[in-house]
């Protein structure tokens, strides 16, 4: 390999590396503990470092049947879901899921939770990208 | 300067000697609604009526078990605000009334209550009886369609209602109003005593 080759698969290694760095990211997740087999709401923030924007189009994980992207509303005092489909991260923009706002909604649990545990989920991005963020279960009286 | 200074003196004066002063920043709903009254069961599916309540603050708000964010968050505030009285917890009922009786069964009500500790209990009842109730404090619910697994929404008051411990309506609060004003409504009502009447139905 010549040397203008080998600076060329450089600056791509570099680059393909600044793209895998500039990936979004998540902190502070967790899930609200219910009883039973009830909907359990997933919080967390997500940070895109990048200069281009990420849009996080679908969560997936074993441990439940199936899980949305949801936003309550409250309207002239009702309070109200809605589904969300996409959810588009602005370059070095962050997104929070706190309660009452945006919530990842977790139904059919595949196994019991207890509080205290620890489970992953993966966030799938429209890129392709696909980030397995741990989630904390705390009790229904966290906040 | 007199005549703009009497009116106002007045003012003060009156709303200091009132019959019941509001003791908060929460809204002051005593002249709009009408005391407590409701028979509903609980988790053990026993009858509970309003006047098993007298004496305490009630603290009032409609929601559903499936419901995994506002109602939950809003339970998790109104118990964790209760627990910071002490001593004085124990004068306060947090009556989550769910609108949902099809899915929560008592069996269902008595774990969600459970999960938020001792000062919550959670109620249901006939259509007929959560109709009653709901029509009393000017709230609608309505359940939305369901999805391929039988899931549906329910729609409903984000308003939580506040009695006295004689079960007279007086405060209501929202998501917007602070931890430190719903506390201080609370403890207000606490302080104002009048735990020797009822004006509930019995
Ligand atoms: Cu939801």
């Amino acid at each position: 390999m010549n040397s203008a080759a080998k600076r060329l698969l450089l600056t791509l290694l570099a680059c393909w590396q600044g793209v895998a760095l500039a990936a979004p990211q998540v902190s502070d997740a967790w899930i609200r503990w219910l009883p039973g087999d009830l909907p359990l709401a997933g919080y967390l923030t997500l940070h895109n470092p990048d200069a281009r924007p990420h849009t996080l189009v679908a969560v997936h994980s074993p441990l439940f049947r199936r899980i949305e992207i949801h936003r309550s509303l409250a309207q002239s005092g009702v309070a109200r879901m809605q589904a969300v489909a996409r959810l588009e991260l602005r370059p070095q923009g962050q997104v929070s899921f706190s309660p009452g706002g945006y919530h990842l909604m977790l139904f059919g649990r595949a196994q019991a939770l207890r509080q205290g545990q620890t489970v992953e989920l993966l966030l799938q991005f429209d890129d392709g990208y696909q980030l397995r963020a741990p989630f904390a279960v705390r009790p229904a009286t966290a906040r | 300067m007199k005549r703009v200074v009497w009116p106002l003196v007045l003012a003060l004066v009156l709303a200091a000697c009132g019959d019941a002063p509001s003791p908060a920043r929460l809204r002051d709903i005593g002249a709009l609604l009408p005391p407590l009254t409701f028979t509903l069961h609980d988790g053990e599916a026993r009858t509970r009526r309003a006047a098993d309540f007298a004496g305490q603050v009630v603290v009032l708000y409609f929601g559903y078990t499936h419901c995994p964010d506002i109602c939950p968050t809003t339970l998790a505030r109104l118990a964790g605000l209760v627990r910071r009285l002490g001593a004085a917890a124990a004068r306060v009922s947090i009556l989550f009334v769910s609108v949902d009786p099809a899915r929560d069964t008592p069996a269902v009500l008595h774990a969600y209550a459970e999960a938020f500790g001792p000062r919550v209990v959670a109620l249901s009842g006939s259509q007929e009886q959560l109709g009653a109730l709901a029509r009393r404090y000017r709230v609608s619910y309505g359940l939305g369609p369901a999805d391929g697994d039988g899931q549906y929404e329910v729609s409903h008051s984000s308003a939580v209602f506040i009695f006295d411990p004689r079960g007279r309506a007086r405060l209501l609060a929202t998501a917007e109003d602070s931890d430190a004003d719903l506390l201080a409504g609370i403890q207000g009502l606490l302080a104002a005593g009048g735990n020797e009447r009822w004006d509930g139905a019995r």
